[in-house]
């Protein structure tokens, strides 16, 4: 995808949109501007026109004709007038008036424009009243007289054509006082957003550590971004660090089964040997093996459940009462011998939606761990309810139980309360991190109490599938 | 000469003890966590503490600092499993003497604590002459004139122990101290029967007038010292027991 500057955007459309305003206002300011000018030729037309009228008075002589002097009226040199009476006589005329005019001339409350011999001109009609001054005192004749008056529109035109200049010129330089303002504003705004990024750049593989800069923090619309960054840092981070360090307690633990293997075998092939000597030797090397494998068993059923974690639940669904009872044969004989009693108290059909194998690794770990810590003459109960839509599972045993201070981390890998103790037992210390991630991966509780001395109790809780959802699952299934 | 060994892992601890008395028949001690092994390291003769880092109790880093505060100069060789720069730079630095990763090879283990404990008495070769004798401590083997003695594995031990220390008084205590494990029980008659016996098997056919004559002196009351020439004080001072 081509990527686009929303800086670039951001600055061409406030100049689009300040050009436009800055059209619209100045045709509107022009507007006004001509239709004041026009206002103002009209009263300017008025007055000369009165003056015509003022200098028709004046220019009359005994026989009543009026002669008008152009010269001796004060009066533009290109503006066209002509007096005349209403009966059509005229009374006088400009030295530039042409018959062709008498039709452009109409009775308006304003002036009216035309075009002569190319010139724009604005023109009026004038009624007025010319006093035929009697002699000795008597009563003037009131005689009415009609003045058509005309004047280039030039000016007008001009004074107009100099505002749009000054107009446009003002919004020219307002457009680009704007555009660099904005542009040095989106720079100084955007500078976070620089700094963000480059501390963002600096974070890789091996460090998480992001720390948002204090000018991104103190940009209101930038803090959002900053914290949401900080925090899923802070969370990758820690879910790699996790990681790093199962991986640095996996190796260990790999390399110390490793390393066992190979002294022995070194030790046993370092001098000549009896038969018998080598058979010993071969079959520790041999159970060695096995606890190895089981290891790398547990630590591969750890990385599985983990992908499990994040997917929707599965439609696998397993009687978890089954399951125990199928564990419970299999670890019979193996607490008969450590001489521990084995009780279960059981409610029927307990389906929980976990799949068959993960529930019974589920089951077996946590029965294992109870037996091999119960001591001869003990006893282990296993018991399973459902209540409020959970089905519940008790592991409870009379063994020496744990410490407190070991308490809160019995769930976590490779964890051993007692290291030679676990390893006599060929404890790995992941059964229990494995029942966790079980746990977890269903959307399931699990919990252990303990005290000292009396025993341990691991609670497992687990969302119960309803028989409505089994029996459409079994019908699905079915076809 | 006696080892610790202190490793969590029973079965490594028990392989690395094995092969340390098989091979050079070193007498080793074993310790199984981090408080045992510090109090054995800061109370015992050893000749070498082989150490593993990571202990339940007390971490290895641990033990070797306290080691060092109480000012033993004991050889320690660390087993480690985790080998990158930074941590063998602060374990060597904090006062061990050499490492091992995991899983190490034994031989290489044997060499190198073979190693430490010839630097740890002061001495390079790994043969070692005092006078016409030579003694390979590689090959457990005493040579006399171009022929070689045949001594049982604890008079090899005193001669090698007494080898490392020629003309230095060495105690009956110390021998015993340096030569067997904390499980045996301890006789001093024991050490002067083998002395005995070394001592008659060093100088068979020879006569003390000669050049090459080898003195196990036997100071009374103070032990014993290996020389290559007469001693130089009077006859009463010491007591030459039967030659």
């Amino acid at each position: 995808m081509k990527n686009w500057s929303l800086s670039r955007r951001l600055i061409a459309t406030v100049l689009l949109v300040e050009t436009l305003l800055a059209l619209c206002t100045t045709g509107m300011a022009l507007i006004y501007e001509r239709h004041q000018h026009m206002r103002t030729f009209d009263v300017m037309l008025r007055g000369r026109a009165d003056s015509l009228l003022g200098a028709v008075q004046d220019a009359e002589d005994e026989a009543d004709n009026i002669m008008l002097a152009p010269k001796a009226i004060d009066l533009q040199n290109d503006d066209l007038y002509q007096v005349r009476e209403p009966s059509g006589r005229i009374l006088g005329q400009s030295p530039q008036w042409s018959s062709q005019l008498a039709g452009q001339f109409r009775e308006e409350s304003h002036g009216h424009n035309f075009q002569f011999h190319g010139h724009a001109y604005r023109g009026m009609v004038l009624r007025g009243i010319r006093q035929i001054d009697q002699e000795d005192g008597k009563p003037g004749i009131s005689r009415p007289v009609i003045i058509d008056y005309a004047a280039p529109l030039a000016p007008v035109w001009r004074a107009v054509a100099n505002a749009a200049k000054f107009l446009l010129l003002s919004n020219s330089c307002l457009l680009v006082v704007t555009g660099v303002a904005i542009f040095i504003l989106l720079r100084r705004g955007m500078a976070p957003l620089q700094l963000l990024a480059t501390e963002a750049s600096a974070i890789s593989p091996v460090s998480w550590e992001f720390k948002a800069p204090p000018e991104a923090l103190a940009v209101k619309e930038l803090a959002v971004l900053a914290r949401a960054l900080e925090s899923a840092m802070r969370r990758l981070g820690s879910s790699i660090d996790q990681q790093r360090t199962f991986v640095n307690d996996a190796a260990h633990e790999l390399k110390t089964a490793v390393t066992i293997i190979k002294s022995s075998l070194q030790l046993l092939d370092s001098r000549p040997r009896s038969l018998e000597e080598y058979r010993r030797g071969l079959e520790s090397c041999l159970s060695d093996c096995g606890r190895l494998e089981e290891l790398v068993q547990k630590l591969l059923t750890l990385a599985r459940l983990e992908q499990t974690a994040g997917e929707p639940s599965s439609p696998n669904q397993t009687d978890l009462s089954e399951g125990v009872r199928e564990i419970v044969s299999q670890l019979d004989s193996f607490a008969m011998l450590r001489g521990v009693a084995l009780q279960l108290d059981l409610r029927e059909k307990l389906h929980v939606p976990l799949p068959h194998e993960e529930c019974e690794t589920l089951i077996f770990n946590l029965v294992l761990n109870a037996l091999q810590h119960t001591p001869s003459g003990g006893k282990v109960t296993l018991s399973a309810t459902e209540e409020n839509g959970e089905v519940r599972m008790t592991v409870e045993d009379t063994g020496e139980g744990i410490d407190a201070a070991d308490l809160p981390f019995v769930f976590n890998r490779f964890y051993r309360g007692d290291r030679s103790r676990a390893r006599t037992t060929g404890g790995t210390g992941l059964g229990l991190a494995i029942c966790k991630a079980i746990v977890d991966a269903y959307g399931g509780r699990i919990e252990l109490l303990s005290e000292t001395g009396k025993g341990t109790r691991a609670l497992v809780a687990l969302p119960a599938v309803s028989d409505a959802v089994r029996l459409q699952t079994v019908f699905s299934n079915g076809r | 000469m006696r080892l610790l060994v202190i490793e969590d892992e029973r079965r490594v601890a028990e392989n690395i003890a094995a092969a340390l008395q098989e091979g050079p028949g070193y007498a080793v001690d074993l310790a199984y966590d981090g408080e045992e092994g510090a109090h054995l390291a800061q109370t015992g003769e050893y000749d070498l503490i082989v150490l593993d880092l990571m202990l339940p109790g007390m971490p290895g880093a641990t033990v070797l600092k306290r080691l060092r505060a109480s000012g033993r100069k004991t050889p320690v060789l660390i087993l480690t499993a985790v080998t990158t720069k930074a941590s063998i730079i602060e374990l060597l630095n904090s006062g061990a003497d050499d490492y091992l990763g995991k899983p190490f090879d034994l031989g290489e283990l044997i060499a190198r604590a073979k190693a430490l404990i010839r630097r740890g008495q002061g001495v390079s070769h790994p043969i070692l002459r005092i006078g016409d004798l030579v003694v390979d401590t590689i090959e457990k083997t005493v040579v006399r004139d171009g022929v070689e003695l045949e001594l049982s594995p604890t008079e090899y031990r005193i001669m090698e122990y007494m080898s490392y220390r020629p003309r230095s008084v060495i105690s009956k205590q110390t021998l015993l101290e340096h030569l067997y494990d904390y499980n045996w029980e301890h006789h001093s008659n024991v050490i002067e029967a083998h002395v005995s016996n070394l001592r008659r098997k060093l100088n068979s056919g020879g006569k003390p007038q000669s050049a090459s004559f080898l003195w196990l002196e036997t100071m009374r009351g103070r032990g014993y010292r290996l020389l290559a020439a007469a001693p130089a004080h009077s006859a009463s001072d010491l007591s030459l027991v039967d030659l």
